[in-house]
């Protein structure tokens, strides 16, 4: 309306001054008469439309006062999300998830992981008409520890293991890691020799380790250098004193020395000469662009040790998936001596894998020469001993075979149609014992030779949850009294597993 | 040349190049409250060309700033810090305590108690003053809206809320028409910052509330940065000496080598270059002598009290007001 009005006052006035215009030929005085006459006209239209010049309106009180409580909420809100942020700063993260249980500090340089596995094992043995083995439900495993961190760099790990009917310290070591090639694990660690014992306790193919990871200490009391590199022009991440993720990796040691497969107190150092370890690990197409060779890994570890006045039972072998004695040092030829291992003892451990995809392949050999004295120190012999094995598996569910076992994309849940992963997987296997050896063994009691082959399946039900089913089968040369051949260990045995 | 000469030639050679090597580029680091960059930005260009001038040596003074309380916090988690100007003593004397960086006496190693100039609190209010805020009393009227940080996280902070105490308990004169008074006067504050800058962004850049309880310094540069007329400051009849102390970190100059600098560093804010200075950027000198007359002339009149005059100490304040479930956590409610 007001605009309406303006509008019409324009134009009156444009009217006028048009009216004006044509009046300049007029003299002087009819144009004041004039222009005093349109200045009265104006007056009245003004009057007329009754316009009135623009005012400012003055701020409403009850608009100010919401603008104000908008003002404060928003500013409340921005504090509190300041304050927020602060606190997220400091306040420590609890998560519980397929990875155990763990809290860390804000800054992610301490934290601390609960941790837990349990192994139940059913081992049954076919063609075993005299019974003389014995079918049986085994607790393997059953550990809960706790791994951590502490300033950045001090890495832990403590683990004891109730398994098997007895209590052990699996692992307790510190690893100090300020430059990740060069960091120092100390305490009681796996010996960085067979590849396999390097494999996660709960991430292995088949129920039991070959024959090959019984020919290398087990656990043991040192101190051990490890570094990792990365590929050229990459960097390397920490992973840990066993590292299978970087591009190179070396470990060596030194141990107190525990004998093939540890000894039975293996955290006892029976004498000052300790067993240096060593090895060197790489993944030498690692982000090469070749694709199918990205998961090829290989290495060579060895060992040396020298025990001497060593008085200690060099420790038995037995069968893999059986864990039915193999070798029987606990009953020589000579009966109520003991077999020691006494003077040089080397190991070489060429060893590698590939993985791509659902496939895998790993595989290692092993060359352990010891002496051995028996007969209450009056033998001495070198025995050479050799193993070696080599497996396959096969993800049928698609997933990526890894060294580090199966993920699967999926968690079983048949009401949704959903059943976890399966891993099939074969495996050959062979134990030589030095002949020279049976000058100490009964040879009624220990085998000269074992070939083993076996079959197995995984059933990853989720990430922490594995059934797993083998089957095993041990042909022997010798083991049996009067020099004969011990009869075919056949074996199936069960696992179901649970590890977080 | 024998063989003597040229030995001593070599030890004298060895001698100057250690001596070069050992006055290149050292660094300062200064930790300080919130509202004090401007001021330490001057500063350190005059002193660094002081130094410079005096000894030959080129350094370099770094600043961190932040909530006094945080700072002093940072500090006793590991903050390298060479020298110290903090808002308020306990936090130094915290450092003293917790961390054992330097000794107890430190306030008596530097003139006037280690505070080479003193600030108060006042208070901003919007252009022409609408609400007619002059004292502390104003302040606690319904629809008056206050903005003051938290006294549990802000050190200028407590000064306001000693402050607003020391008002009520001289004029109501008990301790519980004082804490029913500053009662009052956190029911009228509707955002608690958690600093004094914070707060401040709340009142002139989100506008809100009708008056800040401001540091002198801070409100003064209000103004110089909306320009006249936006904001006024109110001073009231009476206020709180701020005494803001300063001190060398033994421990962590010992490390650095850096203790003849550190001293002479903070002995140039009392210096008349230093105390122009801190006048200049709306800082009480405690030699007003050495400043401009036309930045005196800046700071209203009005009467200081301390902490000491009406608290005894500020581990008495610490304990009594503002440790969890002190008088602050009693009176304030979210």
């Amino acid at each position: 309306m007001k605009n309406n009005k303006l509008l019409l006052l324009t134009l009156a006035v444009n009217g006028l001054l048009g009216v004006s215009a044509t009046a300049a030929a007029a003299t002087d005085q009819e144009k004041d008469a004039k222009i005093e006459l349109l200045e009265r006209r104006l007056q009245l239209l003004e009057e007329r439309l009754n316009v009135q010049p623009l005012q400012e309106k003055k701020p409403d009180a009850a608009m100010q006062a919401l603008d104000q409580k908008v003002k404060i909420l928003e500013r409340q809100n921005e504090v509190n999300k300041e304050i927020a942020l602060e606190a997220a700063k400091t306040a420590p993260k609890l998560e519980v998830s397929s990875k155990g249980v763990s809290f860390t500090s804000a800054d992610g340089d301490n934290s601390v992981r609960l941790r837990g596995s349990i192994q139940s094992d059913g081992r049954f043995f076919a063609g075993d008409d005299q019974a003389k083995l014995t079918n049986r439900f085994d607790l393997k495993q059953a550990r809960i520890w706790l791994e951590g961190r502490f300033w950045k760099y001090n890495d832990f790990k403590l683990m004891p293991d109730f398994g098997n009917g007895k209590t052990v310290l699996a692992d307790a070591y510190i690893d100090v890691h300020y430059f990740n090639y060069a960091a120092l694990n100390v305490g009681r660690q796996k010996t960085p020799l067979s590849l396999e014992r390097l494999q996660g306790d709960s991430d292995g193919t088949f129920l039991e380790r070959a024959y090959p990871t019984y020919l290398a200490s087990n656990r043991d009391n040192g101190v051990k250098l490890h570094g990792s590199f990365g590929a050229p022009g990459q960097k390397a991440e920490y992973a840990g004193p066993i590292d299978f993720k970087n591009f190179a990796t070396y470990e060596v040691g030194v141990f107190n020395g525990g004998g093939d497969n540890g000894g039975d107190d293996a955290d006892k150092a029976f004498e000052d000469n300790k067993e240096v370890a060593g090895r060197l690990w790489a993944h030498p197409f690692q982000n090469s662009g070749i694709d199918e060779l990205d998961g090829l890994g290989i290495g060579i570890a060895g060992s040396y040790d020298l025990p001497e006045n060593n008085t200690s039972q060099v420790k038995n072998l037995k069968t893999a998936l059986g864990q039915n004695t193999l070798v029987d040092y606990s009953n020589p030829l000579v009966k109520g001596t003991t077999i020691a291992s006494n003077g040089d003892h080397y190991r070489i451990y060429p060893q590698a894998y590939w993985y791509y995809g659902p496939y895998g392949l790993m595989g290692e050999y092993v060359w352990s020469s010891q002496k051995l004295t028996g007969d209450a120190g009056k033998t001495t012999i070198k025995q050479d001993n050799t193993a070696w094995q080599i497996q396959a598996s096969y993800v049928l569910t698609g997933e990526n075979n890894t060294f580090q076992s199966v993920k699967p994309r999926a968690a079983f849940d048949p009401w949704h149609g959903r059943w976890g992963a399966l891993q099939l997987a074969a495996r050959w296997s062979e134990l030589s014992i030095d002949k020279s050896s049976f000058v100490l063994l009964d040879p009624g009691k220990s085998i000269t030779r074992a070939s083993a082959w076996a079959v197995g399946a995984n059933w990853f039900l989720n990430q922490n949850v594995r059934l797993m089913a083998d089957y095993e089968q041990t042909d022997f040369t010798g083991g049996a009294s009067g020099g004969a051949n011990r009869p075919d260990e056949k074996v199936f045995a069960t696992r179901l597993q649970l590890v977080f | 040349m024998n063989l003597i000469s040229k030995l001593k030639l070599a030890i004298l050679a060895a001698g100057l190049l250690a001596g070069n090597i050992a006055i290149a580029d050292r660094t300062l680091l200064n930790v300080s409250y919130d509202p004090t960059r401007e001021l330490y930005q001057d500063f350190n260009k005059e002193f660094t060309q002081y130094w410079k001038n005096k000894t030959g040596e080129t350094v370099t003074v770094q600043q961190s700033h932040g909530g006094a309380g945080k700072q002093a916090r940072a500090v006793i988690d590991g903050l390298d810090a060479d020298v110290l100007t903090l808002a308020i003593t306990y936090d130094i004397d915290k450092i003293a305590d917790k961390a054992k960086l330097l000794p107890k006496d430190w306030q008596t190693r530097l003139p006037n108690n280690s505070i080479p100039y003193t600030s108060t609190i006042v208070f901003l209010v919007r252009k022409d003053n609408p609400k007619g805020i002059k004292d502390w009393d104003d302040l606690i009227k319904e629809g008056v809206s206050v903005i003051t940080p938290n006294p549990k996280t802000s050190g200028g902070a407590r000064y306001n809320y000693l402050a607003a105490w020391a008002f009520a308990e001289k004029k109501y004169g008990s301790k519980e028409a004082a804490k029913d008074f500053v009662k009052k006067l956190y029911k009228n504050v509707p955002v608690l910052d958690s600093g004094a800058r914070g707060a401040t962004t709340t009142f002139l850049q989100r506008g809100i509330g009708d008056v800040l309880l401001a540091w002198e310094n801070e409100a003064f540069l209000a103004i110089k940065e909306l320009g006249e007329g936006q904001v006024e400051i109110i001073a009231p009849p009476s206020s709180i000496l701020a005494e803001t102390p300063v001190a060398v970190v033994d421990t962590i100059v010992n490390k650095h080598g850096t203790k003849d600098l550190a001293e002479a560093y903070l002995q140039y804010l009392y210096s008349p270059v230093g105390q122009k200075l801190a006048a200049k950027h709306y800082y009480r000198p405690s030699e007003p002598k050495y400043a401009d007359p036309a930045d005196l002339a800046h700071f209203p009149k009005l009467e200081l009290f301390t902490v000491k005059d009406k608290f005894g100490s500020w581990d008495n304040v610490q304990k009594e007001h503002f440790d969890d479930n002190g008088i602050f956590d009693q009176i304030y409610v979210p």
